[in-house]
């Protein structure tokens, strides 16, 4: 089968600072990947370049066999993406904005509104539309962006954190989402900071420190590599020098010279 | 959208089969630019972002409002006409009005209309041409000056076409728009100046300088009007040709529309009229050629510097164990209380950090220097020794010196407790507070510290070296009586912790009878000092009752239980 999303060699850089450094990667369809790294490995990097945010990078991205540098919009019009920070104008309301990323993806009048009411009222936010996103809540933003991310039925789904701030309930239908629209054929691009909900739902776990691909492969996979543990332990092992639990019982050291004075 | 926008935006899309030969998707040209046009209308206007802002109520034609307030300024810039009986000398007062209030309105709505850095996240991932991103952006910018430019020059259009001719008014009106072109070149000017000497991450610290010092030198602009009008008015006033005034753009725009309209040939008038239609155009294709790519780049830095450059984290540690401040030691010398010392560090930072705080306290260390200017310069007559013998004069001087440097402590007061970030300030109430009165005293200490005493301090010894030390008992006294009266305000105005509530636009009637009851209350006090003010042994009587009340007073505040605290909040 070939790959959907095919990354070859990426390299990118923040003026002297190699954020990315020669990352390899090959995602085929139908598959959820869980992207994971600590903070500052890079995943916002990738994720920023795979949506066409930034474009001045090395190395070959290509989407469907289509070179993302050559024709970033017919990517574009196949990918969604909920970006990690409640980024959208809060002066608008749910309906208004989400009018205009649909129109944004030629999509016709009225399915833009059926897929609005939709999936607004999945959410149970359908006394929401007309309001103001000012006064939003954070999960009530999150579940905005998310609509907005899947609406157009993009074949490519790019989540960063979406998870973030949304209640129990949002969660487990958001999970069952994400598993459905996999099985229909979707590829969703994970990246997460949450490891015991990545460990649940992705078929392929990449993991990435200082710019680096260092462990790729089914959670069945790494547990083989790594010894039978949790997919956080597996990461903690990979990525920290320091245990972190001897970083905790330090904090705890400082606690007890202070009530022994 | 209201009936201007619709129309503005049809405007605006006249063109579209020329936009669609350029390769730009004009359906989403539209949509963009309705969305942008929409959400224009939403957002408080430049006038009003140092005011009170409107929270609760929603904002819902801020452009009709714009569209007002410009017009209103425009009429006001008519009485450039009745300064003088010369065209050239009217035009270059207008002009010189009319640049810096254009600058002055979109250095500010650059940064936080024009070039929204939300864009990046939500239109790049969409299927988005470049082309019609930028268009857009271009012909957002271009709908958003016709709306202020519009109205701001209708009124001089108007009267030229009046008073003077059609064709006046016509070659005005292409000046206007000259003008305008080089007011954006001068803003990327001056955006470009300050990206060169800071960081990216403190360019927007620094944007909000520039608007307070544009809103100082338009006041001081007015103030210097106010005063040459009561001398000058329909006295043939005319500006002398001057080396120097080649320097000042607005002098050639005025040449500009002496020429078209008289074709005299005048070396001058030519030169003039030369540069008023050849730097604009010229200035516009360096902006585009030169400084948009570059300042592009750099402002999406503004915002990618945040999440991608790590901190240096020695620096800061460094600074908390060693090394230990100005307000350190000051707070120390202060506070015995840890609270107090809180209150105070916190007031005395977080004044110098917070961007609402600033817009609204600072201006008003502008003004009164303006004002102060001003009142040197009207009295340039002002003689010392006429100063030192009559005595009333003296009285009236000190007086009004000593009791006004109050202002900006008495605005600082008025603000301390707003912030749009208020709901920080949850910790007050899950700390382990005895008393809160000590936040409330520690916080009053700081702003007198940092807003009124080193001004008294300098203005003290100003004083006192021009009279002589007879003066130093009625300045102590003036000091602690602006302090006990600070002190009072404090009591009435400052009733919620510092930064920990929002300001709303109901509590503007409260705000202003607040302000009132602070100037009749300084206002009472410098009056009873005045009827002393010569009797020195009632003088220093007087500075030792206001002590004891100061000393009272402060007590009081900070034996402030969580009961009268808590009372506030829940009204």
């Amino acid at each position: 089968m070939e790959p959907i999303i095919s990354i070859r060699n990426l390299c990118k850089s923040y003026g002297t600072k190699q954020v990315l450094k020669g990352i390899n990667l090959d995602i085929y369809p139908g598959q959820i990947i869980g992207y994971i790294g600590p903070n500052g490995a890079g995943k916002s990097t990738t994720v920023k370049i795979l949506c066409g945010l930034i474009n001045d990078y090395q190395g070959k991205v290509t989407v469907k066999g289509i070179d993302l540098k050559e024709d970033p919009l017919k990517v574009k019009s196949i990918t969604g993406y909920v970006p990690e920070l409640a980024e959208l104008y809060e002066v608008l309301t749910p309906a208004e904005f989400l009018g205009f990323i649909g129109q944004l993806y030629d999509m016709p009048e009225a399915l833009i509104q059926e897929r609005i009411y939709g999936i607004m009222n999945a959410f149970g936010m359908e006394g929401n539309i007309h309001q103001r996103m000012d006064s939003f809540s954070k999960g009530m933003k999150q579940k905005v962006l998310i609509t907005s991310g899947i609406m157009h039925d993009p074949e490519i789904i790019i989540l960063d954190e979406p998870l973030s701030g949304l209640d129990a309930n949002s969660v487990i239908i958001i999970k069952e989402l994400i598993s459905n629209l996999a099985r229909e054929g979707k590829t969703i691009f994970y990246c997460s900071h949450m490891m015991d909900i990545v460990e649940k739902v992705s078929d392929q776990i990449v993991l990435i420190n200082e710019g680096q691909v260092i462990a790729n492969g089914s959670f069945e996979e790494l547990k083989q590599q790594q010894g039978d543990n949790s997919l956080e332990t597996i990461f903690s092992a990979l990525t920290s020098k320091e245990s972190p639990s001897l970083k905790a019982d330090q904090m705890i050291k400082l606690f007890e010279k202070k009530s022994s004075i | 959208m209201n009936f201007i926008n619709k129309l503005l935006l049809r405007l605006a899309l006249w063109p579209a089969p020329i936009y669609r030969n350029l390769g730009v998707n004009t359906k989403q040209l539209k949509i963009i630019l309705t969305v942008k046009l929409i959400m224009d209308d939403r957002r408080p206007n430049t006038f009003q972002q140092t005011r009170t802002r409107n929270s609760n109520k929603a904002i819902s034609s801020a452009t009709i409002g714009t569209m007002i307030i410009s017009g209103f300024m425009g009429l006001v810039f008519l009485f450039s006409f009745k300064l003088s009986n010369d065209l050239i000398t009217q035009l270059t007062i207008y002009f010189s009005l009319y640049l810096v209030m254009v600058i002055s309105t979109l250095i500010s709505d650059f940064t936080s209309v024009l070039i929204d850095v939300r864009d990046n996240y939500i239109m790049f991932p969409k299927p988005v041409a470049d082309k019609t991103f930028v268009l857009s952006r271009l012909l957002h910018i271009l709908l958003h000056i016709t709306k202020i430019i519009l109205p701001m020059s209708l009124p001089a259009i108007l009267y030229l076409s009046i008073f003077n001719s059609l064709w006046s008014a016509v070659v005005f009106f292409v000046m206007v728009i000259l003008a305008s072109t080089l007011s954006i070149f001068l803003i990327n000017i001056i955006y470009l100046i300050i990206l060169k000497f800071t960081s990216p991450k403190k360019f927007q610290a620094v944007i909000i300088y520039v608007q307070i010092f544009m809103t100082i030198v338009i006041f001081a602009g007015y103030q210097v009007m106010v005063q040459k009008a009561t001398t000058l008015f329909f006295s043939n006033f005319s500006i002398t040709p001057n080396l120097w005034l080649w320097l000042i753009p607005s002098y050639w725009f005025a040449l500009g529309v002496k020429f078209f309209t008289t074709f005299a040939f005048d070396l001058s008038l030519i030169t003039g009229a030369l540069l008023s239609i050849l730097v604009p155009p010229l200035s516009l294709w360096l902006v585009i050629k030169y400084f948009a790519p570059s300042f592009n780049q750099k402002l999406t830095l503004i915002t990618s510097s945040s999440e991608e450059a790590s901190l240096p984290a020695t620096s800061h540690k460094k600074k908390f164990i060693n090394e230990t401040s100005f307000q350190d030691c000051l707070s120390k010398i202060l506070n015995k209380n840890g609270v107090e010392q809180m209150g105070f560090l916190l007031t005395w930072k977080l004044t110098s950090r917070l961007r609402d705080f600033k817009l609204k306290v600072y201006p008003s260390i502008g003004y009164l220097v303006v004002m102060v200017a001003v009142s040197v310069y009207r009295d340039l007559s002002f003689d010392l020794s006429k100063l030192l013998t009559t005595h009333s004069d003296t009285r009236v001087i000190v007086l009004t010196i000593v009791y006004s440097s109050s202002f900006m402590l008495v605005v600082a007061l008025g603000q301390i407790q707003f912030s749009e970030n208020f709901k920080a300030a949850w910790f007050y109430f899950t700390a382990p507070v005895n008393k809160p009165g000590l936040v409330f005293s520690g916080a009053l200490k700081a702003l007198t510290f940092k807003f009124y005493i080193p001004l008294a301090l300098i203005l003290s010894f100003i004083l006192t070296y021009l009279l002589g030390f007879t003066v130093v008992p009625n300045i102590i006294l003036g000091v602690c009586n602006v302090l006990l009266g600070c002190s009072l305000i404090s009591l009435f105005v400052l009733r919620n912790f510092p930064f920990s509530a929002m300001q709303q636009t109901s509590q503007k009637i409260g705000a202003i009878f607040r302000s009132m009851f602070s100037l009749t209350l300084i206002s009472l006090l410098a009056f009873l000092q005045f009827l002393v003010y010569n009797i020195t042994a009632v003088v220093v009587v007087g500075i030792l009752l206001s002590a004891l009340a100061n000393w009272l007073l402060l007590d009081y505040i900070k034996n402030k239980s969580w009961v009268q605290v808590l009372a506030t909040y829940n009204d």
